[in-house]
């Protein structure tokens, strides 16, 4: 891989967003964070349709990071979407979520999460778990070949 | 109450034939033995009477034999004397007699022998008596006329002589008919006596016999007439027993609460309505008898009634109307109606017999206990939503807290003086507790929630990850020992929340003993309550007072200080809560020092 992995991190909390990325400077693991609000915008991103029409949908994330509840489109929503299109029905998507609700967990798998993680509330926690994250998902995780 | 309601048909009892007649035979018989004895020895008597009748007029009979004869006699003796007289005076005027003499001799003779004419004996000395009486006779005649010409003495001498031999053989004959008169006389008094005496004995052997029969014959029939008696007062009983018993029948179906009611198999018409039925029904019984459903119902109704009696009669077996309506005079009552059909001894319905219990309550209640039921489905869905979003709305913000507040430290740390360190890590650990706080509740929601679902579930490796899982680093000294095989029927997931509960408090209390050792087991089945198995979560740790600990299950109470050890106060609660989701029960025991025990029982199937 040439370019840096890149993370879409899918989080309308711009809180959340802030520590997430704290987090992942802090693991080392080198990356590159594209931050949308919503999910209407996350699939635009990865399609490359309005606000990021031109943008080269080739490159294709490293990992999603998908947080469930999300304004416009929540995240089951957005997950079902880009399953369902060839360009991003491969990208490894990771629900980082507060919610530990069976149902939640359980309809992500169905609609082809690969891995669902729970957000805690303690920050060092939640470094630990972005480490970890970072860690398999952009160094040892092998990419599902792109082909156009 | 009056007893309009016609008899039901009659049961068995009374069809079954009477008991057979003792015999009467025995006294009657011997009354009539004891009349016919009676009878026979009056009828021996009135033969005995008419042979001592008939014997006395033999005696008569004799006697004027006798009597005759004797006459005979003097009229031959009173002519005998005429002739001697006249012989010896010659004076015609004596001579009278004589003429009569012959004529009453002959006259006698015929008497005689017609008295005689039933003894041939008699009736030959008769004869002979006749020849020497008119022998005699006619000597004296002859003598008479001797005489006439002239008094001779020698001759009359020899006539006297004659007429002496004469007379005493006449006497000698006389007397011989005498005795044989006597003799017969004497032997009828004899037979006479000896018939008397046998009828006196047959009469009086009669008679007693008789009497006999005829007392034998009456204590029967006295005994006959007790014994008629005394049925007559069973019967009377058994009248009254039965009478007692039909009111009592009358009065227990008139008692019933449900309406009860019989119809003519028919045409359906109404022959017993109860009390209920008239109450539930508005109409007067005496009305409703004689008649049927369609001119009481609308006819719908009715429709609906009489062809559920007509599946009833046809089918000859029960038919249960869970639900029909009726219209009564305080409007539409709902009935759960059996309708029976009373067949009679050919097996042919004679007729129907109705219970009808009023359910309309109970189906007004059912409309509202399935509309609160949807309420609370929809409260209990509201609630779930509600929490779901709750928790994951309350959590960010304690991540933002927690997390920029390590920020400040990491970043500005060195700027900070123990002062600010200290504060930021109270804010850190504030965040924390409520996030707990907050982990807890949800857990006590969901746990209250629908969907039970049990299923044998292995306590065991529960225990050992949910055990494994809390001690985690944080109790690196602790000792976790878990008994093999146990098995629960639960729900796993909240029997993984229930041994969280108690594990986590297991651990919390445990970790400042020397040996800390948190136990999972079950008590041995000895000790254990009938077909359910006790569970235990065990800890050597500090252990508390029961006495001070009975809001030990409810909700936010602490037992310690929250200084010491940390906790929200919910997790008891919590497994309180799931214990009796499941039906069971948990209890713990403890004391300061010695460590605590929780037990558990899950198994008693169904949910409260």
């Amino acid at each position: 891989m040439q370019t840096t992995p890149i993370i879409l991190l899918v989080e309308d909390n711009a809180d959340d967003e802030l520590l997430t990325v704290r987090a992942f400077k802090k693991s080392n693991v080198a990356n590159q964070i594209v931050v949308v609000r919503d999910g209407v915008e996350a699939l635009d991103w990865l399609f490359g349709r309005e606000e990021h029409a031109g943008r080269d949908t080739t490159v294709q994330p490293q990992v999603i990071l998908l947080d469930l509840k999300l304004p416009r489109m929540d995240g089951t929503e957005v997950l079902k979407n880009l399953r369902q299109d060839r360009r991003t029905a491969h990208v490894p998507v990771v629900v980082l979520t507060s919610s530990k609700e069976e149902e939640d967990v359980l309809k992500s798998y169905e609609l082809g999460a690969n891995s669902y993680v729970r957000k805690p509330v303690e920050f060092e926690k939640f470094v630990e778990a972005v480490k970890s994250l970072g860690v398999y998902w952009l160094l040892l995780n092998e990419r599902a070949p792109i082909r156009a | 109450m009056a007893n309009d309601s016609p008899p039901l048909p009659e049961s068995d009892e009374a069809r079954t034939p009477r008991r057979a007649q003792p015999s009467r035979r025995s006294p009657t018989a011997a009354v009539l033995v004891a009349v016919s004895l009676l009878f026979a020895s009056e009828y021996l008597g009135y033969r005995a009477t008419s042979e001592q009748r008939d014997a006395a007029r033999a005696v008569a009979h004799s006697h004027e034999v006798i009597e005759q004869l004797d006459g005979l006699l003097v009229s031959v003796l009173d002519a005998e004397t005429a002739r001697r007289g006249y012989a010896l005076t010659g004076d015609e005027k004596l001579l009278a007699p004589t003429r009569t003499a012959a004529a009453r001799a002959t006259r006698g003779i015929e008497d005689l022998r017609v008295l005689a004419s039933d003894n041939p004996k008699q009736g030959g000395r008769i004869d002979d008596l006749d020849r020497k009486i008119h022998a005699r006779l006619a000597e004296l005649d002859e003598a008479i006329v001797e005489r006439r010409k002239g008094f001779d003495a020698a001759r009359e001498e020899k006539a006297t002589h004659e007429g002496t031999a004469l007379m005493l053989g006449t006497r000698a004959l006389i007397d011989e008919m005498v005795a044989e008169e006597r003799s017969l006389l004497a032997r009828r008094e004899q037979e006479t006596r000896a018939s008397i005496e046998q009828t006196r004995n047959i009469q009086a052997f009669g008679t007693l016999v008789s009497l006999g029969l005829f007392l034998l014959g009456v204590l029967g029939l006295r005994r006959e007439i007790r014994r008629r008696e005394e049925m007559e007062v069973s019967l009377r009983e058994q009248e009254t027993e039965l009478h007692r018993a039909n009111t009592f029948l009358d009065s227990l179906i008139d008692n019933i609460p449900d309406m009860i009611f019989v119809k003519e198999a028919k045409d359906l018409s109404f022959v017993l309505f109860n009390r209920a039925g008239e109450q539930l029904v508005g109409i007067p019984r005496e009305e409703m008898l004689g008649k049927s459903d369609v001119d009481f119902f609308p006819p719908e109704e009715a429709e609906a009634f009489v062809a559920k009696d007509r599946e009833t009669l046809a089918g000859k077996e029960v038919v249960d109307i869970p639900a029909e309506p009726l219209t009564t005079a305080e409007g539409v009552r709902w009935l759960h109606t059996k309708k029976v059909p009373m067949l009679d001894e050919d097996g042919e319905p004679a007729f129907l017999l109705g219970i009808s219990a009023d359910i309309t309550e109970r189906r007004l209640a059912e409309v509202e206990l399935r509309e609160a039921h949807d309420r609370a489905e929809r409260a209990n869905r509201e609630l779930e939503a509600f929490s779901y979003s709750v928790a994951h709305d309350l959590r960010a913000p304690l991540r933002s807290i927690d997390g920029f507040a390590q920020a400040i430290l990491e970043d500005n740390g060195k700027d900070l003086d123990a002062a600010g360190h200290e504060h930021l890590g109270r804010v850190r650990a504030a965040a924390q507790r409520m996030a707990e706080l907050i982990d807890a509740l949800l857990a006590l929601a969901r746990t209250t929630r629908a969907d039970i679902l049990r299923s044998t579930v292995d306590l065991s490796s529960l225990a050992q990850e949910a055990g494994e899982a809390l001690r985690g680093d944080r109790y690196p000294k602790t000792r976790l020992l878990v008994a093999t095989d146990l098995v629960a029927e639960a729900d796993p997931r909240l029997l993984r929340i229930l041994l969280d509960n108690l594990l986590s408090n297991a651990f919390k209390f445990s970790q400042n003993a020397d040996a800390p050792l948190v136990e999972v087991g079950a008590v041995s089945p000895a000790d254990a309550e009938e077909g359910a198995i006790v569970f235990f979560v065990r800890d050597n740790g500090i252990g508390f007072d029961l006495e001070n600990a009975k809001k030990l299950f409810g909700a936010f109470q602490r037992y310690h200080k929250g200084a010491e050890y940390e906790g929200t106060g919910i997790g008891l609660a919590t497994a309180e809560r799931i214990v009796s989701r499941h039906g069971g029960r948990i209890w713990a025991e403890s004391a300061p020092g010695k460590g605590s025990t929780f037990f558990f029982v899950l198994e008693r199937g169904g949910e409260s």
